[in-house]
């Protein structure tokens, strides 16, 4: 083979991957509307789909328009907002930590974030808008000192992560503590939010999502290339030129953003962010990182896992306790599959 | 004589306030290869790896070019010199015409689109390492020499006039480590592409470098051709071993055996200086 | 001549350093007799040791002396069983928190009480036994799957993984149960508060004979430190010294994870403290571990009782907020590539 036809062929391979890519990300948004649509028109009563589409335009369909408006939308709302800005955060740790099992809810993002919610239910006595600042102030915090602390000659992955254990198993102590001295009104609201909800979802709880999704996102569709050489080691990263410590940074503030806003809205839900690079790089098929198809993923996932605990399992679990019976066994699953393979770092 | 590509100046480096290299000089003659060689620990790794500003030297610097590699912005340095470090990792699942394309990123902007430029240069990587067979089989799957092959492909990619390589032939049985120095004397011949590479093996570096770098602690002990470099003082005063150096009948080149305690002496008596320093080694 | 006559100088030294950690321990626990709510005088501590009732101190301190005992066994016991661990796993981060040994012992009492309706002492402790080994069971086999076997980096992240995922079980289960959320949230902190003889007369044999098989796997530790196949080489058995260790530490921490919940850290810290002080042969360490643990346990209680006065704040949170830093140090002290290989 010389050249020319070489390289032909492989402009030809590189777009049937894109194709098969955007096929999959299409089927991702396709099953993100219809459970969308099967959240909006089952709860309480069953809407008929033209009542729905009819509500939805915004006429008003007697015993429809209340619950849509004030229960199911911004439920639906909250969970595909709150599920994109999870699986995208994870994804970006997943992919500049070159480890799967390195998701903010592993390495104790999602811990500082609840601590300092918890912190400021329980102790402060705040609640909405105060209890979600300080849930995203806790993050950034704890993303930060875990940067800070795992820095020697630069920040190696492995460290990070275990350092990021560490601090969350002292988080987490610190949250038991304050919720030990709780007084049982404070305490059950905080029970709630640390299981992980979208119970009592309101409208204007999708503005910060947005702005975060839309801040944070750009960012990393910014830096998506530079992650994407990340992923051969910090060396050969720095060879082809990225700044590595400038892209890490930047990555680390920008996912922890994403994580720490979707925490402060619908609680820390388990799993999401660690499921959803590793599902949508399956969709995908390897060889690219998975931004965007991470926070269809994320999206899709949370959607679902409400619909179930809200509908179809026998008593109504908060969608925390829905993905993290569904996580639970695929994370065990990924980490004998990845020490099968060998630790990529 | 062609001129120096690449010079380190009075370098100064090493890690976490440990300090490897010494106020090191060193140049690297254009489309030359030279291999650096050196017992553990001496530094080769550590001016490789300074010389390719994987890291930041504490004092001196290195010019590619005449310009600083370390003030240079990271991509355009990156489309001037490759770096191939020890073991590197390739992410899960990666085919190699991905991989080989990862070598494009120093010529693509933020948002610009793949060109055909990008493919003409992977395929032309792929062609040189003999890996468009391979294109679309996953990284996984191949042999530990095809594996080294292919990343070679992906720093060709990057189409610099300079490659540094640290212990390319690392992990490779012998039949890959003289199929993977072939491979960079071809490029080196085809592309006259300057070739830096750190070597374990004496023997393997004097036969295929033009230019030899010895170093012990931290500095450059000789650097010459290596019928200059490669003699009995030399593998005395860096390895602190006794040797015996012969022509390789068949390369030309020098080569050097070493005697063990167990293996007949040369006539005359070692010097004391080599024996306490083998001494103060295994110590 | 150096070699011959250092060794029973490093004796001397190390017996020292015994009986300094031992009067340590005496220390420890009359501090623990004495501190609290309230503080009690010398000669009262001595008559309630004495048997006597009397004054309102003197049954302050027969109060104590359960909760100063049980801290004791269960530091020794958790020192202990992180010694063995990383020993046997050669890994310097394994403790029977990061093993996920506590998220297993608290999920199998949770399932008891929930499915199987136990609400006995002598039950739960068989309970968590069972969760705790049957959690670093599964941890240690997944974390040694593929190449290097079990990594610092490998166990850590299956450890924390499969304690995420058991502890998310164990939400499931308690969630919809309000009747057994009270017991549940009492797994999920560990205190010696609670202490009564009933309890220790339960869990000290099994203590006792979990020791006895870890003090007895000594050796084959020092071996096995050398790699597996080094000591399988000098004649060592291998498989017998990891089981008979394993559950030896398994029997330990099981049971004091059922007698005073999870309490993490102090098999982490504990080990590596005595390290400095006796080295690494193992039939130093585990006794320098245990004694070190019984003080270190001691000491968090009391900082706990003293902290937060009048309230007391649990001895697993104290440990936790020890331990987590001195986690971090061992990490940040040791290369990347060693923690990952």
């Amino acid at each position: 083979m010389t050249a020319a036809p070489l390289s032909a062929g492989l402009a030809r391979l590189r777009r049937a991957r894109t194709r098969h890519r955007a096929r999959a990300s299409a089927a991702l948004a396709l099953a993100i509307l219809a459970v969308a649509a099967l959240t909006l028109s089952i709860g309480h009563t069953v809407t008929p789909p033209l009542d729905l589409l009819r509500a939805l335009a915004g006429a008003e369909v007697p015993g429809t328009s209340f619950a849509l408006h004030q229960l199911r939308l911004p439920r639906a709302v909250l969970s595909l907002l709150s599920g994109a800005a999870f699986g995208l955060g994870g994804a970006v740790f997943q992919t500049m930590l070159r480890n799967q099992l390195a998701s903010p809810d592993i390495v104790g993002i999602t811990s500082g974030a609840g601590a300092a919610a918890v912190a400021g239910i329980v102790l402060f006595s705040l609640s909405g808008a105060a209890v979600s600042l300080l849930a995203v102030g806790g993050g950034l915090g704890v993303a930060l000192l875990i940067y800070l602390l795992a820095w020697r000659d630069g920040v190696a992955g492995t460290r990070l992560i275990l350092v990021g254990i560490g601090m969350s198993a002292m988080l987490q102590s610190a949250t038991l503590y304050i919720l030990s001295k709780a007084p049982s009104w404070t305490l059950q609201e905080a029970t709630r939010w640390l299981a992980g909800s979208v119970n009592g979802a309101q409208l204007g709880q999708a503005l910060p999502l947005l702005a975060a999704l839309a801040v944070f996102g750009t960012a990393i569709f910014l830096a998506a290339r530079d992650l994407e050489a990340l992923r051969l080691g910090d060396d050969m990263a720095a060879a082809l030129g990225v700044r590595l410590g400038r892209v890490r940074l930047m990555a680390v503030l920008a996912a922890t953003g994403l994580v720490a806003v979707a925490t402060a809205m619908a609680g820390p839900v388990a799993f999401v962010a660690f499921l959803s690079g590793p599902v949508a790089s399956r969709l995908l098929g390897p060889g690219r990182a998975p931004f965007a198809a991470a926070a269809l993923t994320g999206a899709l996932l949370v959607l679902a896992a409400d619909f179930t605990g809200q509908v179809l399992l026998p008593s109504r679990y908060p969608v925390g306790v829905v993905t993290g019976l569904l996580g639970a066994p695929y994370l065990v699953y990924l980490v004998i599959r990845q020490n099968r393979r060998g630790t990529p770092t | 004589m062609t001129a120096a590509v690449l010079i380190a100046e009075h370098l100064v480096s090493g890690y976490a306030g440990r300090r490897v290299l010494a106020g090191l000089d060193l140049e690297i003659g254009r489309g030359r290869i030279t291999a650096i060689v050196g017992a553990n620990a001496c530094g080769k790794s550590t001016l490789l790896r300074t010389m390719s500003r994987l890291i930041a030297p504490e004092a001196g610097q290195v010019l590619l070019d005449g310009r600083s590699v370390h003030r240079m912005p990271p991509r355009a340095l990156a489309r001037q010199l490759g770096v191939l470090p020890q073991s590197p990792s390739a992410p899960e699942g990666i085919t190699v015409a991905e991989l080989v394309g990862m070598g494009r990123h120093p010529h693509q902007g933020v948002l610009a689109r793949w060109s055909r430029r990008d493919d003409e240069a992977v395929a032309a990587a792929l062609e040189a390492t003999g890996t468009a067979a391979l294109a679309e089989r996953g990284l996984d799957e191949l042999s530990g020499g095809q594996r080294q092959r292919v990343w070679i492909a992906m720093a060709l990619a990057q189409e610099t006039g300079v490659l540094l390589l640290d212990e390319p032939t690392t992990y490779l049985d012998i039949a890959h480590q003289i199929e993977v120095l072939d491979l960079l004397t071809d490029l080196n011949r085809a592309r006259a592409t300057t070739i830096v590479m750190v070597l374990h093996d004496l023997n393997l570096a004097a036969r295929y470098a033009d230019r030899l770098v010895a170093m012990a602690a931290g500095r450059v002990q000789a650097a010459g051709p290596p019928a200059e470099v490669l003699t009995a003082a030399m593998v005395r005063t860096v390895f602190g071993l006794e040797a015996r150096i012969l022509d390789d009948p068949v390369s030309g080149r020098p080569m050097m055996l070493p005697y063990g305690r167990h293996h007949a002496r040369p006539a005359e008596p070692a010097p004391a200086a080599g024996r306490a320093a083998t001494g103060a080694r295994a110590g | 001549m150096t070699a011959a006559a250092a060794a029973p100088q490093r004796r001397a030294a190390r017996a020292r350093w015994i009986l300094l950690l031992l009067a340590g321990l005496a220390v420890a626990a009359g501090l623990s007799l004495a501190i609290g709510a309230r503080s009690v005088p010398l000669a009262e501590i001595l008559s309630a040791l004495g048997g006597a009732r009397d004054s309102v101190g003197e049954a302050a301190v027969a109060l104590r002396i359960p909760r100063t005992l049980l801290a004791a066994a269960a530091g020794a016991a958790l020192a202990l069983a992180g010694a063995v661990m990383q020993g046997v796993t050669r890994n310097p981060l394994a403790d029977p928190g990061i093993l996920g040994v506590n998220a297993g012992a608290a999920f199998a009492v949770v399932a008891g009480i929930a499915f199987f309706g136990l609400s006995s002492v002598s039950a739960y402790v068989l309970c968590a036994i069972l969760g705790a080994g049957a959690a670093a069971a599964a941890v240690y086999a997944i974390g040694g799957i593929g190449a290097g076997g079990a990594t610092p980096l490998k166990l850590a992240l299956t450890g924390t993984a499969v304690a995420i995922a058991l502890s998310s079980l164990t939400t499931a289960i308690v969630l919809p149960r309000g009747d057994i959320a009270g017991t549940a949230r009492s797994w999920q902190t560990g205190g010696v508060g609670g202490a009564g003889y009933d309890s220790l007369r339960l869990g000290l044999p099994v203590l006792a004979l979990g020791a006895a098989l870890c003090l007895g796997a000594a050796r084959g530790l020092n071996m096995l430190g050398l790699g597996e196949e080094t000591a399988k080489g000098l004649g060592s058995r291998v498989a017998a010294t990891r089981a008979l260790a394993s559950l030896g530490a398994v029997m330990l921490c099981g049971t004091a994870t059922a007698l005073c919940g999870p309490i993490g850290f102090v098999g982490l810290v504990v080990p590596h403290a005595c390290r400095l002080l006796c080295g690494a042969d193992h039939r130093w360490l585990l006794p320098f571990s245990a004694i070190g643990g019984a003080i270190l346990l001691i000491l968090a209680d009391i900082a706990g009782r003293v902290a937060m006065r009048p309230a007391e704040m649990d001895v697993g949170i104290v440990t936790a907020f020890l331990g987590a830093p001195v986690f971090i140090w061992i990490v940040r002290r040791r290369r990347a590539g060693a923690l990952a290989q």
